[in-house]
């Protein structure tokens, strides 16, 4: 019983970061300056440029909502979760001149990414419960999110 | 505020510089004799000739194998130095805008002078050593006694990679100052050391010992750069990276992109549409495209800011393009100032490009087995223009001059902006 108050509170908080960074990142990107009316072109750079902060945020909602709902699969999306920040993360620091991820929105998801692989790595050692399968299936769909935007960038021009 | 261009090392060169250092790490010096250097010289005229898209296109083959013959000839009585400045002679020879020889850094001691070539009379040191800050802007008149007109004739013989006066003027600046090269051309009497003898500012005369120091030491022997006043600086921009960076002012609605410097292919199509984006937000109706400092890399990646620069409506591309191009202006640097000037209808501002637009370029390299010297040969013929001329000639040509530099003024971005409310108020 208190083991599913327990993972309320961590998937309610989730998904209250989720909110939190979505809406910030709207104000903060597609709405920028007061009566500024983003064009379609200012929308699809938009997209290009931050494709793959928005999948992360997505990330962290269906891992938010897999905790509350004790999933069966929460290992699974926490791990994909994880895996992408810090991929995206790395991506950020070693390779990007511009950067997609910054600020405390950074900050924030890599301390839930690393909190995120703890839990994993313990259910892995207690439990058992993550295969290897799905820790291979993190990192090909990390990597597809994360090269997901710089592939349209060079499909789109 | 901007770092003055004019001290700035063409990006090429740096780049073989930081090439070397890290090289001879690894490589040791090897010990050369007659042999080896025969080996060596024959191998690089046949790489060149098998390889170079088109080796004799200034001088006859008969005439580069008389004074190869007479190098070989000779190889027992020269030192290292003295062939390797034979080569240098003989690849200068050739004329080509992308074909050159080069030392391991070690050769390259320096004295701790940074000279700017105003004109062939003018040649002023525009960073002047710690130890000796009265020299800013003082003339060369003599090395070691000898004359100006000799020792530009005597040094021009040497430089590698140049293509016109500006190209020229900018490898004479950096030559003048390597001591070893100075010694074996019989300006300078040793190679440790050297009297300098100035016309300081105040027009008194003044003579300078000054001993060499390594590659390595040099930015440090010397005084602060010039700075010019701008109100475009990395610390400023909205995004980028150093070698390539954007800002704007908004007074003017003008957007300033700074590209010294070629990313991937990736990296600039992430930066162009991230700066695209800022113009579209912010309104920008004018670009300047600063390429100053762009020594070359790949123009095809030049192209993909192009690309994002033409799709974008609201710039004024009827007058609101500006780029500014110099005498570092060269390779791909110079390519894509012609194709700033074909597909964003730019108006080029400042010098021409160090390098013609219609000349040999696409640069490979290797090194010879023995003495470790490293060659670079153009593998491709460009034509950017249809007629020729000596570099690509600006719309407004601003040429530098001492007073403007000594006092921070950048010509350039000054008269770009006031074209810029010219056309603002009509």
């Amino acid at each position: 019983m208190k083991k599913d108050y327990l993972n309320r509170i961590y998937g309610i908080t989730f998904i209250l970061i989720f909110l939190f960074l979505t809406f910030s990142e709207y104000e903060r990107i597609l709405n920028p300056v007061p009566d500024f009316v983003a064009s379609e072109r200012y929308i699809d750079y938009s997209i290009l440029l931050y494709l793959s902060r928005w999948i992360i945020y997505l990330l962290l909602l269906i891992a938010g909502v897999a905790i509350f709902f004790k999933s069966k699969r929460v290992n699974l999306f926490l791990l994909i979760f994880s895996v992408t920040v810090l991929l995206e993360i790395y991506f950020n620091n070693a390779i990007y001149i511009i950067k997609s991820l910054t600020g405390y929105p950074k900050y924030i998801l890599f301390g839930l990414s690393i909190l995120c692989l703890v839990v994993v790595g313990f259910n892995l050692l207690k439990t058992k419960k993550t295969s290897f399968i799905e820790i291979f299936l993190s990192f090909i769909l990390a990597i597809t999110i994360v090269y997901l935007p710089n592939a349209l960038i060079t499909f789109y021009f | 505020m901007k770092i003055a261009y004019y001290n700035k090392t063409s990006f090429l060169i740096s780049i073989l510089f930081i090439f070397f250092s890290c090289n001879n790490k690894v490589i040791e010096k090897p010990e050369m004799t007659a042999e080896k250097w025969e080996v060596d010289i024959e191998n690089l005229i046949k790489t060149l000739e098998s390889k170079h898209i088109n080796l004799y296109h200034s001088i006859s083959k008969d005439e580069v194998k008389q004074e190869v013959d007479r190098l070989l000839h000779q190889l027992p009585k020269l030192s290292n130095d003295e062939i390797f400045i034979s080569l240098s002679k003989i690849i200068r020879s050739l004329d080509d805008s992308h074909t050159g020889i080069w030392a391991q850094s070690e050769f390259y001691e320096s004295y701790p002078l940074d000279f700017f070539v105003f004109d062939e009379a003018e040649i002023r040191v525009i960073r002047a050593p710690k130890n000796n800050p009265e020299l800013l802007g003082a003339k060369l008149l003599r090395i070691d006694n000898t004359s100006l007109e000799d020792i530009t004739r005597k040094v021009e013989s040497v430089i590698q990679c140049a293509d016109n006066w500006y190209s020229k003027s900018e490898r004479l600046a950096r030559y003048m100052r390597y001591a070893r090269i100075l010694k074996i051309l019989g300006v300078s009497k040793n190679e440790s050391s050297a009297n300098f003898e100035f016309l300081l500012e105040n027009g008194s005369p003044k003579t300078v010992k000054l001993n060499a120091i390594s590659e390595v030491e040099y930015s440090a022997s010397l005084g602060n750069p010039i700075v010019l006043e701008s109100p475009f600086h990395f610390d400023k921009s909205l995004i980028g990276t150093p070698y390539l960076w954007y800002q704007t002012i908004e007074e003017h609605a003008t957007g300033y992109i700074y590209f010294a410097g070629y990313p991937n292919a990736l990296q600039m199509r992430r930066f162009s549409v991230a700066l695209s984006r800022d113009i579209i937000q912010r309104g920008t109706k004018n670009i300047i495209i600063d390429v100053r400092d762009n020594g070359g890399g790949n123009f095809f990646v030049g192209l993909e800011l192009v690309k994002l620069l033409a799709i974008t409506d609201q710039i004024n591309w009827e007058t609101g393009v500006y780029v500014i191009a110099g005498r570092h202006t060269y390779s791909a640097g110079m390519s894509n100032t012609a194709h700033f000037k074909e597909l964003l209808n730019a108006k080029i501002v400042g010098e021409p490009t160090g390098a013609n637009p219609n000349d040999y370029q696409d640069a490979e390299m290797f090194q010879l087995e023995n003495s470790k010297l490293w060659v670079q040969f153009s593998k491709r013929y460009y034509r950017f223009q249809d007629s020729v001329s000596n570099g690509i000639i600006p719309d407004v040509h601003i040429k530098p001059n001492w007073n403007d530099l000594k006092n921070g003024i950048d010509l350039n971005i000054l008269w770009i902006l006031e074209d810029i409310k010219r056309t603002e108020s009509q």
